[in-house]
């Protein structure tokens, strides 16, 4: 009996299998997964880059959208955070006890809820709190929640720095990419390649820091200045990045057979020439949101990013650093948060370019370091 | 009969900064339709420059063109502006290189890569493609003409695409097909296996016949063949060959075969020229090349060869070493090594190649030496 319900399973398996197998979406899907599967058991840090970003990502995505989407469903903001970011909360002492208490013990839950929000009463504790049951990595010198303040800083955070980075690749990206394809010797291309490299070179002389001050100091303080000062310094990387990769590649023998088969220039340019440029720039790419999200916390600890009352998790570190000594809490919260950001995003990339390179996903089982394509150039002079 | 490719007096220079390298000086030869003709020579000595000349896929800004004319089917490419060059390979020339590895992209899959090539046929079959087919229709598209009310007529009409449009020319299951097809014609056996698979991971010869099946796909009038053998070893280089063998019989295309290696020139090609600094010292059909050479450097060339069964004594070799092309010798490029070397071969102009003197040779069999008829009493 037990016999059969076994074969009876394999047989479903296996029909299972046939049919993916034939289906070419299907199988598609399948095949990347298993490879995304191979390449995490084989390499525990880029699985644990890769779920913390995941999980940073659904976290931010929760902590941004929730409020306005139970505004839209429930007439009321929903939050998953325990406490609202600005939320003062009173400790014993107040009119209605029970129903504070009971809205603590019902928030202290991570599970979407209705806020609150806003300040409750004019009384507030203004003392520092340590991790408790109620709050679990405190409170500041405000009474705000600690865990809920880093939280509602997460989505501000990471789309700064995936924003920058990404309008830095893909503005520094394609005027890269302009530089490189088209630069031959004695051309108008290769002029126009010089006008460009030049005019990133100018940029790339400020620090970004230095740059943020100045801006800050004729715009004006506040979110949009800082990030575009980052902007300004921080597109030019992507322009020699991707520069020299497109030089690198032209050259390939590869793509001189794509145009002996009768492949149009452009054609090549964003199937061939792009497609290999992918590994290093994505890898570049999230190492560089973790560098852009520490410049960014930087400028806002200093004072000229973030308003300071924002959360942000630089602007919580110089806000908390005063009471490092007795309560450590909330500085150690917004600064291991930057740092397993920006750990858990280079991490990922790493991960990435081996997952990207299909020479090295053979070597990944082995967890080897992965090559760079070779770079053997052969053209007529070889013989 | 109009010739399939007539190359006259091309000459192509490289400029670097140690000065003008003129890596082709008048080549000139003709070639028709179903011959193979092979171009035999030293490294270095011009015929990848000219394989890649003839498709135009020297990087033009180092090498310029600086004489000479290359007519495919009766139209010079070089007056071709360069961006009607794509409409021409592919479809028309076709080209295969040295080292298989590198000339198929690592980032896509076999199939991706195949399909690639299939696709662009079939786009330019039927017209979508505004660089159209030039080699297949053979229309002079370098000079502004009407075509005559015969050739409108004996043109076939285009069949009507159907709802989908040009998606039912490229649909998947068209192209796998096709794909599948031309695998099967470079005698892969079990082509659904290879589709999913990435360049890396298959062996030399698997990789070279795939070149031969995009190469092919095409469906070209002249095929390019640029040492297709000589990153391979000994077996899996006769495999091929012999792949090749079969496939001028079953396909009508042309090839234009470079190799050092002249074995396999003997093999493969119906007429041979043999290069050396830049100039075509020597042409003519194989067999007679081979067996009488009319040329000093052909001779010391086929005298170099080991052969097993003499297995004494020294291996006779050419005294000195190929020139400078920056520092060429003046008149002929051969004279300092030559054995037959008089006054005269010091004088500029070199020798022109042109028919012997001595009776014997038919089918045009050319030398580029003053003396060529004291070339078959040479050791």
């Amino acid at each position: 009996m037990a016999e059969d319900g076994r074969k009876g399973i394999s047989r479903f398996v296996a029909a299972v299998r046939n049919a993916v197998a034939r289906h070419p979406i299907l199988s598609w899907l399948v095949r990347r997964a298993v490879s995304i599967i191979r390449v995490m058991r084989a390499n525990p840090l880029t699985l644990a880059g890769f779920v913390v970003v995941v999980v940073m990502a659904i976290a931010a995505i929760l902590v941004a959208g929730l409020p306005p989407l139970g505004q839209l469903l429930f007439g009321r903001p929903a939050s998953i955070l325990p406490f609202g970011p600005s939320d003062l909360y009173l400790d014993n002492a107040f009119a209605d006890p029970d129903i504070v208490r009971k809205l603590r013990i019902a928030s202290s839950t991570l599970l979407p809820r209705f806020s609150a929000g806003g300040i409750v009463s004019g009384l507030t504790r203004e003392e520092i709190m340590s991790p408790s049951t109620y709050h679990i990595l405190g409170t500041d010198n405000l009474g705000r929640d600690t865990l809920s303040r880093v939280l509602a800083a997460l989505p501000l955070d990471l789309v700064i720095g995936s924003g920058i980075a990404g309008i830095s690749l893909v503005v520094g990206g394609g005027l890269g990419l302009v530089a490189g394809y088209w630069d031959r010797p004695r051309s108008i291309g290769g002029v126009i390649s010089v006008i460009i490299m030049r005019f990133a070179d100018i940029f790339l002389a400020f620090p970004s820091l230095v740059l943020a001050l100045a801006i800050a100091a004729s715009l004006g303080r506040g979110t949009l200045s800082s990030v575009l000062a980052i902007l300004a310094t921080w597109w030019p990387y992507y322009v020699r990045l991707v520069r020299g990769e497109v030089l690198t590649i032209k050259h390939q023998p590869y793509v001189m057979a794509a145009r002996a088969a009768g492949v149009s220039e452009l054609r090549i340019l964003f199937r061939h020439v792009v497609r290999n440029l992918l590994e290093p720039l994505i890898v570049y790419y999230s190492l560089d949101i973790g560098t852009v999200i520490i410049v960014f916390s930087t400028i806002s600890y200093i004072g000229v990013g973030a308003p300071p009352s924002t959360a942000e998790w630089g602007n919580m570190t110089e806000s908390y650093k005063a009471f490092l000594p007795l309560h450590p809490w909330p500085v150690l919260a917004a600064g291991l948060a930057i740092f397993l950001a920006a750990l858990a995003f280079s991490l990922l990339g790493d991960g990435l370019r081996d997952f990207l390179d299909p020479r090295s996903r053979r070597a990944l089982t082995q967890a080897a370091a992965p090559s760079t394509v070779p770079a053997v150039a052969t053209g007529p002079g070889g013989g | 009969m109009e010739p399939l490719l007539r190359v006259s007096h091309l000459t192509l220079d490289y400029e670097t900064k140690g000065g003008r390298v003129r890596a082709l000086r008048d080549v000139s030869f003709t070639m028709h339709e179903g011959r193979v003709l092979g171009i035999v020579g030293e490294t270095g000595c011009g015929k990848s420059t000219l394989g890649h000349a003839i498709a135009r896929l020297v990087p033009e800004p180092p090498a310029r063109v600086h004489a000479g004319r290359i007519e495919f089917r009766g139209n010079d490419l070089l007056k071709l502006p360069k961006w009607k060059m794509p409409a021409i390979r592919g479809t028309g020339i076709g080209m295969i290189f040295q080292e298989p590895i590198n000339s198929l992209n690592p980032a896509y899959r076999i199939y991706d890569q195949v399909a690639e090539a299939v696709r662009i046929r079939r786009l330019r079959e039927a017209g979508k493609n505004p660089t159209a087919t030039f080699g297949q229709e053979g229309f002079d598209y370098s000079r502004p003409r009407m075509p005559t009310t015969s050739e409108i007529l004996s043109k076939p009409l285009r069949p009507s695409l159907g709802r989908r449009g040009v998606a039912s020319l490229v649909s998947s299951k068209e192209l796998r097909k096709e794909v599948l097809d031309f695998l099967r014609l470079v005698r892969i056996n079990d082509p659904e296996t290879i589709l999913d698979l990435y360049p890396h991971e298959l062996s030399g010869g698997m990789r070279q016949r795939i070149m031969i099946a995009i190469a092919l796909s095409g469906r070209p009038s002249l095929l390019i063949a640029d040492e297709p053998t000589s990153a391979l070893d000994v077996t899996i280089q006769a495999q091929v060959l012999t792949l090749m063998k079969e496939l001028m019989d079953e396909v009508r295309t042309s090839i234009l075969f470079i190799s050092h290696d002249l074995a396999v020139i003997a093999e493969m090609t119906d007429d041979v020229g043999v290069m050396y600094a830049g100039r075509i010292v020597e042409f003519g059909p194989v067999a007679e090349v081979f067996e009488s050479p009319r040329h000093p450097y052909t001779k010391a060339l086929l005298r170099s060869i080991p052969n097993r069964r003499k297995a004494e004594g020294a291996l006779p070799s050419l005294p000195g070493s190929v020139p400078n092309l920056l520092r060429l010798p003046t008149g002929c490029v051969f004279h300092p090594r030559c054995p037959l070397v008089r006054e005269a071969c010091k004088e500029p102009p070199g020798p022109e190649l042109v028919m012997g003197t001595d009776t014997g040779s038919v089918g045009g069999h050319l030398a580029a030496c003053y003396f060529s008829n004291e070339v078959k009493a040479l050791p």
